[in-house]
C-alpha cells in the first residue's frame, strides 16, 4: 500500500540510497531516523491526497549542510569544536522548508567551517564524488561538498549549502548538478554559523534549475532576526528594478576570468556554450572586469578577517574541551589564555587554524591599513565594475547615474566555474602540503561573492566521466534573468546529450 | 588615526525614525528607571571594595599638601578620564534580553548573549535614546551616521570573544564640562574638560570566582545577565591637571549621567566604572609624557588615590633620572598601591574591525532636537536655582540637596514651598521661608532619618505632613521645640495619615496665647518658680550673677510644657526681676 503512494515511495528510496551508498559517498555525516522519515512522507502524502499539500515542496526529501542549525540535531561544521553543538532552534531557512513540508533527511559533510575547496579538511573525512569510478576518486568540491554529493548520488532531491566564495558553484560544477548562490541579503543567514558573515550567503543545490527556483521562492523573504536580511522597502525596490525579459540577450563574456591556468576541456566547454547561445541569436560580447585580478586576494583577506573574529567565540570556555591538558605552555601569558590556546589547538583543524592565523594577522594594528582596508578598498572597485558592465544599475546601489542601457550593458555573464573538472582526491591532498595552490580555484566563483551578486553554476558538457559547470552570474536582484539564462543553458545540455 | 573604512555595504542603515512618543519619552524611561532602582546590593560585589564615595563626600584634605607640591614640583601632570556608563535602558544592546541587577545568575540571557553559533545580533534602538540625554548633557555633537566595530580579547567574562563597541565612528564627539566653585572648586577656579568621545557598547559577563570546596575544586563562574548590556563609554580629552580635578570630574560625570536619566546606578553599584591615564611631564617641555593606565577604579576615592599614587611614582622615577615605561597598572584599594599588569609591549591588539553585519546607525536632528528640549535640568542649573530668590539657600545646602539621593530631596523641597506659598492663610512669619524649609528638610529631617537608620526612599514624613507642620510653625501655634516633637512623632511613627493638626490637639502643643510681659498666669508661675530659689534669685537682684536669668527662662518655659514661647517667657522674668 506504502509504494503505492508517490511521495512516500521517493523517500523510501531516498533511504535505502543512503543506506547503500553513504558509506561510500560519505556525504551524509547524520542521518534522521528512518521512520521518523518515513511517517513525515506519509503525512506528507495524505495532505496531497486531500488536496491540502502545504507546498509544492511538500513531503520533497532535503539534506542539510552541517553548518546551518537544525533543532535538536548536532550541528557541528564538521570541526571537533562543535560536536557537541545541538542548536535548540532551526535555521530560518531550514524552518521554511519544515513549513512547506520539506523532510530533512540528515546532515552533509563539509569542509571544517567552510574552510576548504573540496570537502577534505573537516572531522568527517573526505566526501567522494559520485562521479568517481573504482579505479579513481575524484573530489566533490567545497565546501558544500557533502551536500552537492547528496544531490548528485540521488539521496535526496534537494539540498542547502552555503556559500562564502563558491562554496555552493564549485561542488556544484564538480559533482554535476544545479548550484545555485543568491544575492547577498536576500535568503535569510539566521542559523549559518558564520565564517565569513559578509559574503555567507545560503545557497541551494537541485538536479534542474526550476526546482532550484522554487525553493528559492520559498525561501525568500525578509528576517527581521537577520541585521543583514533586506527589508521590504529594498526589496520593493529591486522588483521594481528588474528588467522585463528580451529575447535577444546581450551576454558577457569577463575577458579578464580567460586564466592560463584553465584546463583545454574546460575553455571548451565555455567557449561552445558561447557558441551555441550565438548560434541562438544573442549577442556575446567580451567585457573587461579588471578589478577581479585581485578579487581572490583581497576575498582571502576579507574572508579570513573576519572568520578570525566570528570565530573567536570557540574559547573552550561554551564550546570545545575546557578541560584539555595544556600540551605546549606558551610563556608570557595568563593560565586563563594557556587554556584558550590549548583549546582552539586541539578543537580547530590545520586548515582552520591556518585561516584564524592569517586573519589576525591582517586586522593587527600594523598590517590593519595595507591588508584589511586597502582589500575593503579593492572590494568596493569590483562593485563598481560590476555595476559598470550591467544593462541595468544596481538597485541599491550607491550611484545613481544613468545605467549603460540594454545596448551598451550586458544581461549576465557567462564563465566556467572552475579551472578543471573535479580533481582526483589524490592530487588534492598533494596541493594540500602547498596551501595557496588550492585557491586558484576561487578565482571564477569569488568575484560575484565580493560583489554580493547572484551566480549559478549548470552542468554543461562532460569532461570525459566527469561534469563540468558553467556559472551565470547576474546583477544584483535579477535572480529572474538568472534563471532563464539558466534555464536555457540547461536546455542546451539537453539538446546536446541527446545529439550524442 | 583610525583608518577610513570604505563604505561597502549596499543596505538599509538603521533609521531612527522621526521622535515618537512610545519610546523617547517619559513611560519608556520611567519603567526602565523601575527596573534599575530595586534597593538590592550586587550579590558578587567584592567585600574589599572600597566605602562608596558619592558626589557629596568632600574631596580629601591630602590634596590640598598635594597641590602645593604639585604647584612647587618640576613636573605637570596630565590625566585623562575613561568613564564607562551602564545605561538607563530596560533591554540590552543587541538582544531582547532584560537588563538587570540582581536576577538568578543567567536568567536573562539571550541566545545572542550566550554566543550561540548563528545567532545574530539586532540592534534595540531604545536603548540609544538614554545615551543621546547623555551626549547633548555633555555638550557633545552628535553624528548623523555612527557605526559598531568589534574589538577582540579572550576573556570568560567575553562569551563572543569580542565586544561590539565605536571605535572608529561614534554616536558623539567634541563635547565638554566645566568645572567650577559649585563643584567644589576655589570660586576664583573655573576648568573646561573636553569630552573627545561617547561610544555605544557592550557590557561583559561577570565572573565569580568560587573556592574549592570538600567536593568541588576551585572554580570560575560565569553569569551572562550582564552580558550585551549597553554602555557608554565617555573619553575625556587628557586634559585634567591634578588627581582633585580628575576626581571633580568623575563625580560631576556621575551627577550628570543621573540628572539626564541618562544611567541610574553610580559608581557605588557597580554601574559606573573608570579608568584613567596618567603622565607627567617637566614644565615648559610641549607634549606630554609617556601614559600610564590605570583600570577598573570602582570609587572616586580609588580614582583620586590612584592617581596621587601615580604621580608620585613617576616623579620618583623621572627624578632618579629613569624613564617612564608605557603600561597599564592595576590598584590596590586596599594597600593603596598599584601595581604593573602589562608593559605596552604585552599589550592586547584588540584588531578592531567594522561589524560586518551591523547597519549604520543614523541618528536624525529632529530627534536631537528633541531630547534637547525635553533634557531634565542639569545639577548645576539647580544649584543656581536653590541659590536663588526665593529659595536662596547656601551652596552647600543646594549642593547637598542636589547631590544625595540622585537629588530626591529637591523635588520634595519644591512641594513644600509650592505647597506652603499657594496657601491662602499662610503667614510667611520673621523668617525666609525658602532658608526654613531648607533648613527643615536637610537638618531636622535630614539628621532624624540619619541617627534612625532610615534610607532617604524609605522617608516617612510626606511632604503634605512637613508643609502642614511648618505652616503652624510659622504661624505661631508651635514653638520650635514642639514642632520637632511632632516631626519626632512623625519620623517615629511612619503613618502618612497622621495630619499634624490631629497631633497638636491630641497632645496639646499648640502655643499657649499669650499677652507678653502682661499675662497674668505666666506672671504667676513665674513668681512661683522664683521663689522655689531665694539664693539664685538674689544673685540676679544683686547684679552679682545676671545670667542666671536665663536659669529661670528655663525653668519657665519648662513649666509651661514648652507651649509658651521663649520671647514671653523672657520677657515675664526680665519684668519681674526689673520691678
Amino acid at each position: 500500500m506504502m509504494a503505492a503512494k508517490p511521495v512516500v515511495h521517493e523517500a523510501i528510496n531516498y533511504l535505502r540510497n543512503t543506506q547503500q551508498r553513504n558509506g561510500f559517498f560519505n556525504a551524509f555525516v547524520r542521518v534522521s531516523p528512518e521512520r521518523e522519515v518515513t511517517s513525515q512522507a506519509m503525512a506528507a502524502s495524505q495532505r496531497r491526497e486531500t488536496g491540502k499539500s502545504l507546498s509544492p515542496l511538500d513531503g520533497t526529501i532535503f539534506a542539510i549542510k552541517d553548518n546551518i542549525c537544525t533543532k535538536d540535531m548536532v550541528t557541528s561544521c564538521s570541526s571537533l569544536m562543535l560536536v557537541d553543538f545541538v542548536p535548540d532552534y532551526d535555521a530560518t531557512v531550514v524552518a521554511k522548508l519544515k513549513d512547506a513540508g520539506a523532510i530533512i533527511i540528515g546532515k552533509t559533510n563539509m569542509d571544517e567551517f567552510g574552510m576548504g575547496s573540496h570537502s577534505t579538511t573537516g572531522i568527517h573525512g573526505p566526501v567522494k564524488n559520485p562521479n568517481s569510478s573504482k579505479l579513481s576518486v575524484y573530489s566533490a568540491g567545497g565546501s558544500s561538498g557533502g551536500s552537492a554529493a547528496a544531490v548528485a548520488g540521488n539521496l535526496c532531491s534537494g539540498a542547502l549549502g552555503s556559500d562564502t566564495g563558491g562554496s555552493v558553484r564549485l561542488p556544484a560544477s564538480y559533482c554535476g548538478v544545479v548550484g545555485f548562490k543568491p544575492s547577498y541579503g536576500l535568503l535569510s543567514r539566521r542559523g549559518l554559523v558564520a565564517y565569513a558573515n559578509s559574503l555567507d550567503t545560503i545557497g541551494i543545490f537541485t538536479r534542474d534549475v526550476r526546482y532550484a527556483q522554487l525553493i528559492f521562492d520559498c525561501l525568500n523573504e525578509h528576517d527581521p532576526t537577520d541585521p543583514s536580511s533586506l527589508d521590504g522597502r529594498s526589496r520593493r525596490k529591486i522588483k521594481d528594478h528588474v528588467s522585463n525579459q528580451s529575447r535577444r540577450w546581450n551576454i558577457g563574456v569577463p575577458v579578464d576570468y580567460n586564466v592560463t591556468e584553465i584546463s583545454p576541456p574546460l575553455k571548451k566547454a565555455w567557449i561552445s556554450t558561447l557558441a551555441i547561445l550565438r548560434d541562438l541569436g544573442h549577442n556575446v560580447k567580451p567585457v573587461n572586469i579588471p578589478s577581479t585580478r585581485h578579487a581572490v586576494s583581497s576575498y582571502y583577506i576579507i574572508a579570513l578577517a573576519e572568520a578570525s573574529s566570528n570565530l573567536a567565540k570557540y574559547d573552550g570556555v561554551q564550546f570545545g574541551s575546557h578541560t584539555a591538558a595544556i600540551s605546549r605552555p606558551v610563556s608570557g601569558i595568563s593560565p586563563s589564555l594557556q587554556l584558550v590556546v590549548a583549546a582552539r589547538e586541539r578543537g580547530f583543524g590545520k586548515e582552520v587554524r591556518r585561516r584564524i592565523l592569517l586573519g589576525n594577522y591582517s586586522l593587527t594594528s600594523e598590517a590593519m591599513e595595507n591588508y584589511f582596508v586597502d582589500a575593503q578598498r579593492s572590494r568596493r572597485l569590483i562593485k563598481e565594475d560590476f555595476d559598470g558592465i550591467f544593462s541595468s544599475p544596481n538597485p541599491l546601489g550607491s550611484r545613481q547615474g544613468p545605467s549603460l542601457g540594454t545596448e551598451a550593458g550586458v544581461d549576465f555573464l557567462i564563465s566556467p566555474v572552475s579551472i578543471s573538472s573535479a580533481p582526483n582526491l589524490e592530487e588534492v591532498a598533494r596541493m594540500g602540503v602547498t596551501g595557496v595552490d588550492n585557491y586558484i580555484n576561487d578565482v571564477f566563483t569569488v568575484p560575484a561573492s565580493m560583489a554580493g551578486l547572484p551566480a549559478i553554476s549548470v552542468p554543461v558538457h562532460g569532461d570525459k566521466d566527469l561534469p563540468i559547470g558553467v556559472q551565470v552570474t547576474a546583477q544584483y536582484g535579477d535572480e529572474k534573468k538568472l534563471f532563464e539564462a539558466a534555464t536555457l543553458i540547461e536546455s542546451l545540455l539537453e539538446v546536446d546529450t541527446q545529439s550524442t | 588615526m583610525p583608518p577610513q573604512i570604505p563604505k561597502i555595504r549596499a543596505r538599509g542603515p538603521f533609521v531612527i525614525p522621526r521622535y515618537s512618543s512610545q519610546w523617547v519619552c517619559p513611560s519608556c524611561l520611567t519603567q526602565s528607571r523601575k527596573l534599575h532602582t530595586e534597593p538590592v546590593k550586587t550579590p558578587n560585589q567584592p567585600s574589599t571594595s572600597p566605602p562608596l564615595a558619592g558626589r557629596s563626600q568632600s574631596v580629601k584634605p591630602t590634596t590640598k599638601s598635594g597641590e602645593k607640591e604639585n604647584k612647587n614640583s618640576k613636573w605637570e601632570v596630565t590625566v585623562g578620564l575613561e568613564i564607562h556608563a551602564q545605561l538607563n535602558a530596560p533591554r540590552k544592546l543587541f538582544s531582547y534580553a532584560a537588563t538587570s541587577f540582581n536576577a538568578p545568575p543567567n536568567s536573562r540571557v539571550a541566545p545572542f548573549d550566550a554566543s550561540i553559533p548563528g545567532i545574530q545580533p539586532k540592534l534595540n534602538i531604545p536603548t540609544i535614546v538614554p545615551a543621546i540625554r547623555a551626549a547633548v548633557a555633555f555638550d557633545c555633537r552628535i553624528n548623523r551616521r555612527s557605526t559598531f566595530d568589534r574589538k577582540h580579547y579572550f576573556y570568560k567574562d567575553q562569551p563572543n570573544g569580542y565586544q561590539i563597541t565605536q571605535f572608529y565612528h561614534p554616536f558623539a564627539s567634541d563635547g565638554k564640562i566645566i568645572l567650577n566653585e559649585l563643584d567644589g572648586l576655589e570660586p576664583s577656579e573655573v576648568v573646561e574638560i573636553g569630552i573627545k568621545q561617547v561610544q555605544m557598547e557592550q557590557d561583559t559577563a561577570k565572573s565569580i570566582f568560587q573556592p574549592s570546596t570538600e567536593d568541588t575544586p576551585a572554580r570560575t563562574l560565569v553569569d551572562l545577565n550582564r552580558t550585551g548590556s549597553a554602555l557608554v563609554e565617555i573619553i575625556t580629552t587628557p586634559s585634567l591637571k591634578s588627581s582633585k580635578h580628575a576626581a571633580t570630574c568623575l563625580k560631576k560625570i556621575q551627577s550628570i549621567l543621573k540628572a539626564s536619566t541618562a544611567a541610574i546606578d553610580g559608581m557605588e553599584k557597580g554601574g559606573v566604572r573608570c579608568d584613567v591615564n596618567v603622565s607627567i611631564q617637566e614644565k615648559g617641555l610641549p607634549g606630554l609624557g609617556r601614559r600610564v593606565e590605570i583600570k577598573n577604579l570602582n570609587s572616586v576615592k580609588a580614582v583620586q588615590e590612584s592617581i596621587e599614587a601615580e604621580i608620585k611614582r613617576q616623579i620618583a622615577v623621572r627624578e632618579s633620572g629613569g624613564e617612564i615605561e608605557g603600561e597599564t597598572r592595576g590598584w590596590d584599594a586596599v594597600k593603596g598601591e598599584s601595581k604593573k599588569l602589562r608593559s605596552k609591549e604585552g599589550e592586547v591588539d584588540y584588531r578592531y574591525k567594522p561589524d560586518a553585519e551591523l547597519p549604520p546607525l543614523i541618528i536624525e536632528e529632529s530627534l536631537v532636537n528633541h531630547i534637547k528640549s525635553t533634557l531634565p535640568p542639569l545639577p548645576d542649573q539647580i544649584i543656581s536655582e536653590l541659590m536663588n530668590e526665593p529659595f536662596a539657600l547656601t551652596l552647600k545646602d543646594a549642593r547637598t540637596m542636589v547631590d544625595l539621593d540622585d537629588g530626591a530631596r529637591v523635588g520634595y523641597y519644591r512641594s513644600i514651598y509650592e505647597d506652603l506659598s499657594a496657601r491662602q492663610d499662610f503667614k510667611p512669619g520673621s523668617k525666609h521661608l525658602g532658608k526654613l524649609i531648607g533648613n527643615w528638610t536637610l537638618h531636622e529631617l535630614g539628621g532624624r532619618l540619619a541617627s534612625s537608620f532610615i534610607t532617604w526612599l524609605d522617608n516617612p514624613v510626606t511632604t503634605g505632613q512637613m508643609a502642614d507642620l511648618l505652616f503652624n510653625l510659622q504661624n505661631g501655634t508651635l514653638t520650635a521645640g514642639n514642632a520637632k516633637r511632632v516631626l519626632d512623632y512623625l519620623v517615629t511613627f511612619n503613618d502618612s495619615n497622621i495630619r499634624v493638626k490631629d497631633l497638636i490637639e491630641e497632645y496639646d502643643l499648640g502655643t499657649r496665647s499669650t499677652s507678653g510681659e502682661d499675662d497674668e498666669g505666666l506672671i504667676k508661675l513665674a513668681n512661683h518658680i522664683i521663689s522655689e530659689y531665694p539664693e539664685k534669685a538674689e544673685q540676679v537682684r544683686s547684679g552679682k550673677k545676671l545670667n542666671l536669668k536665663n536659669f529661670f527662662i528655663g525653668n519657665l518655659m519648662k513649666a509651661t510644657g514648652g507651649k509658651v514661647d521663649v520671647q514671653a517667657c523672657k520677657q515675664v522674668i526680665e519684668k519681674i526681676f526689673s520691678a
